[in-house]
């Protein structure tokens, strides 16, 4: 019984340990996550930032690119 | 002799050990007062100390919704951005802490050296700063420096749709356009968890807190096209400054849905920069009241149609542009004698707009007016919508009736207006315009007009526009437009009307089959002030672009096929190769291909041909098939009309 006791008490000991462990590293990896989103979140704006008709437009025009004509446009199915 | 008198030492170990016993007794029992002390009496108070040093609970927070627009194109977008703060009393070195700071963040050292000599505890040195800057401070490790992490609201595009879209506050809460009137629906939630720390103060990860995305708030996608949105702007801009106007503002609308495609109010606003910028945020579109003026008279002359009080044919006489109504003179730009009412709408003339009024009669006119929605917001979920300014009948004297007969004398937001046409260009059914895109959900109107009455005032706002009427600077060469062009006497301050003027022009692209409303007015112009000349132009050239991005406009000059529908004459069913022999030593023959095909060809080879000519097949070349490439990479195609 006191042998049992003893196991028991050192399996709860070790258990607690691989909790906090296993916490501290889900925390890390929590962060690491939201770090990578809020990038994300970051280079989604740029991306549509430089995707923005507006932009687009002045780039195309330093570019020497204009607006077709009407006679330039084809309509292919 | 014997040592009888020494006594044998007295043996006091049994004292020893009882006196021992004793002490180690009372220790044990002290031990386990003091236990019990500890586990029964104090317990419950220590137990919730402990409770204080290992728990703590933690406030998990989403992020505010994305507004994108009808093609998911993102328009807003929070982000976490890092503000730097500084606590004086843990500055150390303020010199070091300034310079560094300051040759970081742009600032001049003294204003922060300034801050850091505050009495205060907490002073913000610079919010919402790059990523490159706070990493930079990050690897300074300054004592007494703080980075704190915020969310921003990023409007990627600029200033496009500004107005519209509005601004939120520092606290991220939406203090103007659709992020005011959208909030509830873009706002985030949060939730308050327990969690344990450990010795240093560190949290550990809870597993109640769950997914964080859970919280973020709801996204909205709106009606409007980004494509459509820019060409309005810009064409609004230009229109504004060739008129040297106060301001102006420009509206697209789909006509079969309701639904808005651009919107536009110039000056441009940024929300970006909500403070450089203040009072540009004004959405004028949905705030501000003025008098339509000219653009008035086809709703009235519906009313009229309606009411059969006249036909397109029935004659007023124009009284050679001067009249007198109850001792108040009305005024046309031109002399007119007779005039139909279809040339009354085309000429614009107010003497003719008046006598179909009073015709009409001032409880008829209101009736249809309400009924069309004017003296009421539309209905858009947006803030500070005006009802516009319309009296009751009964208050109308016959001057108001014949002046509201020509858009004078009532005020109107460019939304009411626009809904106005739109029941028009609707064969008489009144759509409500739409915002938020919803493509599932039924297009619902009310008739307002017969279409017999719709189509007549459609087919008198073509002439306005194909004959020879006010809007002829719309006119779009192989497509049929619509309109009607206004110039509104703005009232003045002191009383009556004085020098300025309302410009508008409002179209319809193409007339035969409405697919598109354009409506665009300036305030106040300076070099002139007639809608058809100084707005009338810019409205085609937004129109040109709508119906150029959907097809429905494409080589203009061949008169043999411009009776041919659009769709018809551009288009050809093309039979992709599965792949393109690009390897060959001499020009191939591309005669009788798809111009597609050929481009894709000659691409390849580092040449961009110049086309000539209509349709979609190659007609002819220039190197000629079997010719060696050009070594200068020009190269000519002729198409040739062949469809399908």
């Amino acid at each position: 019984m006191f042998l049992v006791t003893i196991a028991l008490g050192l399996g709860l000991v070790w258990v607690n340990i691989e909790r906090v462990d296993l916490a501290y590293e889900l925390k890390s990896l929590e962060r690491e996550l939201q770090e990578k989103q809020e990038q994300n979140s970051k280079l989604q704006v740029e991306r549509h930032y430089l995707l923005a008709p507006a932009t687009l437009r002045v780039r195309a025009e330093m570019a020497g690119l204009k607006p077709p004509r009407r006679d330039q446009i084809r309509t292919l199915e | 002799m014997t040592k009888s008198g020494n006594k044998p030492p007295k043996d006091r170990s049994r004292g020893k050990i009882i006196f021992a016993g004793v002490v180690f007794g009372l220790a044990l029992l002290g031990l386990w007062a003091r236990a019990y002390f500890v586990q029964v009496v104090k317990g419950p108070e220590y137990a919730r100390m402990a409770n204080r040093q290992y728990w703590a609970s933690e406030t998990v927070s989403g992020k505010r919704g994305e507004i994108f627009d009808r093609n998911g194109l993102l328009l807003a977008k929070s982000i976490t951005t890092q503000s730097v703060s500084v606590r004086p009393h843990e500055v150390i070195d303020p010199w070091t802490v300034s310079q560094r700071l300051g040759r970081i963040l742009g600032i001049n050292p003294r204003n922060i050296s300034r801050m850091l000599g505050d009495k205060k505890r907490f002073v913000w040195v610079a919010r919402k700063i790059s990523d490159a800057q706070a990493t930079a401070i990050r690897e300074e490790m300054l004592p007494g420096v703080h980075l704190e992490a915020e969310h921003s609201r990023q409007y990627p595009q600029g200033h496009m749709a500004g107005q519209l879209l509005g601004f939120v506050n520092v606290d991220g809460q939406g203090i103007e356009g659709v992020e005011k009137s959208f909030n509830e629906l873009l706002a985030p939630s949060s939730a308050k968890y327990t969690v344990q720390k450990d010795a240093a103060g560190n949290r550990l990860s809870s597993p109640e807190a769950g997914d964080r995305t859970s919280f973020d708030g709801q996204n909205l996608r709106l009606t409007i096209d980004s494509q459509v949105q820019l060409a309005t702007e810009e064409a609004l801009a230009r229109s504004v400054m060739n008129a040297k106007a106060k301001y102006g503002m420009g509206l697209v609308v789909d006509v079969t849905t309701g639904e808005i495609l651009g919107w536009a109010n110039y000056p441009l606003f940024n929300p970006n920069s909500v403070k450089k910028t203040s009072g540009e945020w004004k959405n004028r579109l949905a705030v501000d009241i003025f008098e339509p003026g000219s653009t008035m008279k086809p709703i009235m002359v519906a009313a009229a149609l309606q009411e059969k009080v006249c036909t397109p044919l029935t004659e007023f006489y124009c009284e050679n542009g001067k009249w007198q109504v109850a001792g108040r003179r009305i005024k046309d730009t031109h002399k007119y004698e007779k005039l139909s009412v279809n040339k009354i709408i085309r000429y614009s003339s107010n003497i003719g707009a008046a006598k179909i009024g009073l015709a009409l009669g001032a409880a008829k006119y209101s009736h249809h007016l309400e009924e069309i929605g004017f003296s009421r917001p539309v209905g858009l979920p947006l803030p500070g919508e005006s009802a516009g300014l319309l009296r009751p009948a009964r208050q109308w004297t016959q001057v108001d009736l014949a002046n509201m007969a020509f858009g004078q004398g009532l005020g109107v937001t460019m939304l009411q207006m626009a809904e106005a046409y739109l029941c028009i260009a609707n064969q008489g059914v009144r759509l409500p315009l739409r915002l938020v895109y919803e493509p599932e959900r039924p297009v619902e109107g009310k008739r307002v007009f017969d279409p017999d009455v719709a189509a007549k005032v459609m087919a008198m706002l073509e002439e306005v526009v194909q004959e020879d009427g006010t809007g002829t600077r719309s006119r779009i060469e192989g497509v049929r437009v619509a309109g009607k062009t206004g110039t509104a006497q703005k009232a003045s301050p002191t009383g009556g009307y004085g020098r300025d003027y309302v410009a508008s022009f409002f179209a319809i692209f193409p007339a035969d089959k409405p697919r598109y409303l354009v409506c665009m007015m300036v305030d106040e112009p300076q070099a002139g002030h007639y809608g058809g000349v100084l707005v009338a132009p810019e409205v085609r050239n937004v129109g040109v672009q709508l119906l150029t991005s959907t097809g429905m406009l494409a080589e203009p000059t061949d008169t043999k096929h411009a009776s041919q529908p659009a769709a018809e004459r551009f288009t050809a069913s093309v039979h992709r190769e599965d792949a393109i022999p690009v390897d060959q030593d001499s020009m191939p023959n591309l005669q009788g291909i798809t111009v597609r095909k050929a481009l894709e060809m000659l691409v390849a080879h580092g040449i961009v041909p110049t086309v000539s000519g209509q349709g979609v097949l190659v007609d002819k070349q220039k190197p000629l098939p079997g010719e060696k490439w050009p070594s200068d990479k020009k190269c000519q195609l002729w198409l040739g009309h062949q469809p399908g």
